[in-house]
């Protein structure tokens, strides 16, 4: 068993593939599990992992159906347990997370914490099967309601817009495919072939559990011990290294729906991911055009000009995607567009020391904050897993302090428009 | 200072009343890092008729006051406050309710000069006459960008249902007609009206010295010349009995119809921890109904008549109006409308509630440690208590003192089958 230490969290590779990051602290009333099993978005397999993720909230051998399976987490003093199926970068993940209250909090000791490793085992190994494959009931819902999910981005005009701007950029790439799958998928999956599919994601992809509360390090790696308790077979990291697309000419989309204000998507390229000597930059780079509330954007678009309620961009950091989304005006299309170019030119040419250090004593601050940010101090380090990256957050402290000026203007030179999309 | 333990949470409260009627709450909790700092004034979008003001009697203003100088009162010196809270490493923001406005900020260090500054830009009283036309603009488009959001639209077309004609119908920014109205002068007298000690609370939670906080605040309220009286705005004359044509519908560019309906609860007027108890009873009530653990759901789920990522209830319980909704997207909102109301008409005997009220119990009670968890949480459960004349511990004294009889009563005089509002979002081509 390896063992390697990575800031916040103490981490160890179980087996084959599996690793387990553990934060001991006492500063909160309960324990979270977050347990990812993350694979390469690919075509078809995208709507599997969606269609699993959700089946793994539908019932285990032992509690049969949602029913009981909820009445269980209940009992646990209002634990709770959900699967969400993410997207990260060009990654699909798997996430299960279970919150349970700390034994000293409760009326009497019922050791909680076995019991939810006792349920995420069922979850894991033991879901409710119909002879050779999953309930086909269960799998005849569970489509139907993925489908209404993915209708309903629809109803979410910003998520639709972001959405519809991805797919428009990146229809050849990992990243542009949805981590809700496609519905047109649906026919080829079945009972026993989704049992099989959830077989081998277990025995073959990356997993990582992440696990926070005040127990202490032994006690859980016994627990992770007996919940693992499948084979493996030798794993490879399921990263794929993004190709630096260069933009050829940049793309420009719109949609009618008459909605009563325009929801505007501009996703650029960067050519710098997490691994990348400029991403520090880069993080400045994008607090300052769009991603805080004294931004370039921010300031000149909605303080200076009342053009918008919101602008905000936002940094995918696995594929070195920046995304700009904004509520306007269709009359005022061109005028933003127009206006946010000419931020870009500026912040190519010329950053001024003070904005930076504005910026980066706030990011720096946000940084030192996820110590008390149970959910943001996972999320940093397992875009760092994903990356295979070790960094911690005292070594991203450095990296951000020692970023200059013309570290800002030299990353906004190489940040391109790629896509437009605007519904209205 | 008094000084409360409470044994389940292991944590210590410090509040204190100072002359002038401002009230303190302070949460220390030793080993984080952050700290927060609400300042909570009673001014909200529904206070658009109060009197007792500098002699004047009754003054009418137009919707969206409350939000308009929530914004506003970030501008002075001609420059945005948060610039100020940014370069002390702070983080700041505010928000406006039915009946209240809440300046926060959130620091590691500097936690002094921010509260100073926070306390000393909202109660300034001189308000900027520059760039309000700026601000009206941003604010339409604040109002705009929220006429796109589907449980919005949901959620005022039930509320103008479940209240019509009242003010909690409508947007709590206001309309962009009625934000026309609103001037300097407007502005300038409600912050003068509202925004004084006696009409605020102070909330605090990190790693804090309380003592230290306390005379910070002292020597700051101190230096206020109090008010002789604050306005007199209660109680809002809202209807808490039958509702009338309670049945809207709207049309959006949308795929799926969306389904709100929403229940008054006729024992409106409670307080404190009654209030509490009130509100607790009913969240039990409706996840013994509703929730991901009762037959309804599973069997509803099953069926496809509802939709687990947006199907959920949730209460609203303020000492003058109670109203909790029930609703989420809805493939067949009339088979769904039709299933909620037999369930409620079904648990009218009772069993169901006292088999049941175990779990929930047990539930709830993991839901309320964990509401003290994070320094964010303890701020917002603070203010939730004290905002309805509570005090923060007494959601667990409350949670102690719920019997299955409560929620049998909020099946009697809440959840009333024959009683209540609905509103329907329907794709645009249906509608």
């Amino acid at each position: 068993m390896s063992k390697f230490e990575q800031g916040d969290f103490s981490s160890l590779c179980l087996k084959n593939g599996i690793s387990l990051h553990f934060h001991q602290t006492s500063i909160y009333k309960s324990t979270t599990v977050d347990i990812f099993i993350r694979e390469l978005l690919q075509p078809k397999r995208n709507t599997r992992m969606a269609l699993l993720g959700r089946l793994l909230e539908r019932g285990t051998q032992r509690w049969p159906d949602m029913q009981s399976m909820n009445r269980c987490v209940d009992e646990m003093y209002g634990a709770s347990y959900a699967v969400d199926v993410e997207q990260m970068g060009d990654q699909q993940l798997i996430h299960l997370s279970f919150e349970v209250i700390d034994d000293c909090f409760l009326p009497a000791d019922e050791d909680l914490l076995k019991r939810a490793f006792d349920f995420l085992q069922q979850i894991l190994y033991h879901p409710v099967r119909e002879g050779k494959g999953i309930r086909s009931d269960f799998l005849k819902q569970e489509k139907k309601a993925l489908k209404l999910r993915q209708d309903s981005i629809f109803s979410d005009k910003m998520a639709y817009a972001h959405r519809s701007c991805v797919a428009a950029m990146c229809r050849n790439e990992p990243f542009g495919l949805s981590n809700l799958g496609e519905y047109r998928d649906f026919r080829g999956i079945n009972c026993i072939n989704l049992l099989g599919f959830h077989r081998k994601i277990l025995a073959h992809n990356p997993i990582d559990v992440f696990i926070s509360g005040r127990t202490a390090p032994e006690r859980l790696l016994d627990l992770c011990s007996d919940l693992f308790t499948g084979g493996r077979q030798p794993y490879v990291n399921s990263r794929r290294i993004p190709a630096q697309k260069r933009v050829e000419s940049p793309r420009e989309v719109s949609e009618f729906q008459g909605i009563s204000q325009g929801k505007l998507v501009l996703g650029y390229r960067t050519q710098i991911d997490i691994v990348d000597p400029n991403f520090p930059a880069l993080v400045l780079f994008n607090a300052l055009f769009g991603g805080d509330a004294h931004s370039r954007l921010f300031r000149f678009i909605r303080e200076e000009e009342g053009l918008c309620y919101f602008i905000e961009s936002q940094l995918e950091p696995l594929c070195g995607l920046l995304f700009l989304n904004a509520g306007i005006e269709k009359d005022d299309y061109s005028e933003v567009n127009h206006k946010i170019g000419v931020q870009l030119d500026k912040m190519r040419m010329w950053v001024g020391a003070g904005e930076l250090e504005r910026v980066r004593s706030l990011m720096v601050k946000r940084l030192v904050a996820l110590q008390d940010d149970r959910e943001g101090l996972v999320r940093f380090y397992l875009h760092a897993r994903i990356a295979d990256l070790e960094l911690s957050r005292d070594e991203f402290r450095r990296r951000l302090e020692a970023v200059r000026c013309e570290d800002i203007s030299r990353v906004a030179r190489k940040v391109e428009l790629d896509t437009t999309f605007f519904v209205y | 200072m008094i000084q409360v333990e409470n044994a389940a949470l292991a944590e210590t409260l410090f509040y204190d009343d100072l002359p002038g009627g401002f009230t303190i709450y302070i949460l220390p909790k030793s080993g984080t890092l952050q700290k927060q700092a609400l300042l909570a004034v009673d001014f909200g979008s529904i206070d658009q008729s109060f009197g007792g003001v500098n002699g004047y009697g009754q003054v009418q203003i137009p919707a969206g006051v409350a939000h308009f100088l929530e914004h506003r009162i970030f501008e002075r010196e001609g420059r945005d406050i948060s610039e100020r809270f940014t370069a002390l490493g702070a983080e700041v923001n505010a928000h406006t309710s039915f009946t209240s406005t809440a300046y926060f900020f959130s620091c590691i260090d500097s936690f002094g000069p921010c509260l100073d500054l926070l306390l000393d830009f909202v109660l300034e009283s001189e308000l900027l006459a520059e760039g309000l036309e700026r601000e009206r603009e941003i604010i339409s488009r604040e109002i705009q960008l929220y006429q796109d959001s589907l449980e919005w639209v949901s959620f005022f077309a039930l509320m103008q249902s479940l209240y019509p004609g009242h003010p909690l119908g409508v947007d709590i920014a206001g309309t962009i007609e009625s934000i026309r109205s609103i001037d300097e002068k407007i502005l300038q007298a409600c912050h003068s009206a509202f925004y004084h000690p006696a009409n605020m609370s102070l909330f605090v939670c990190g790693d804090v010295e309380a003592e230290r906080i306390l005379y910070q605040v002292q020597n700051f309220v101190e230096k206020r010349k109090p008010l002789k009286r604050g306005p007199n705005r209660r109680n809002f004359g809202i209807d808490t009995g039958t509702i009338i044509g309670g049945h809207q519908e709207v049309g959006m560019p949308i795929h799926q119809s969306h389904l709100c309906m929403g229940f008054k609860d006729q024992r409106a007027n409670l307080k404190g921890k009654d209030l509490l108890r009130r509100e607790l009873a009913s969240e039990l009530a409706l996840d013994i109904l509703f929730g991901p653990s009762g037959s309804f759901y599973s069997r509803n789920y099953e069926k496809g008549l509802l939709d687990v990522e947006s199907f959920g209830t949730e209460v609203y319980a303020e000492p003058y109006f109670s109203f909790c909704v029930i609703g989420g997207d809805a493939p067949q909102p009339e088979a769904l409308e039709e299933a909620l109301l037999a369930r409620i008409r079904q648990a009218g005997n009772g069993d169901l509630i006292v088999r049941d009220f175990h779990r929930a119990k047990r539930k709830a009670y993991g839901y309320l440690i964990q509401q003290f968890d994070q320094v964010e949480n303890c701020v917002t459960q603070m203010y939730s208590a004290v905002s309805r004349g509570a005090q923060p511990f007494d959601f667990l004294a409350a949670f102690e003192e719920l019997s299955a009889a409560d929620i049998g009563d909020c099946l009697k005089t809440w959840l009333d089958p024959s009683n209540y509002a609905l509103s329907l979002v329907k794709p645009l081509e249906q509608s």
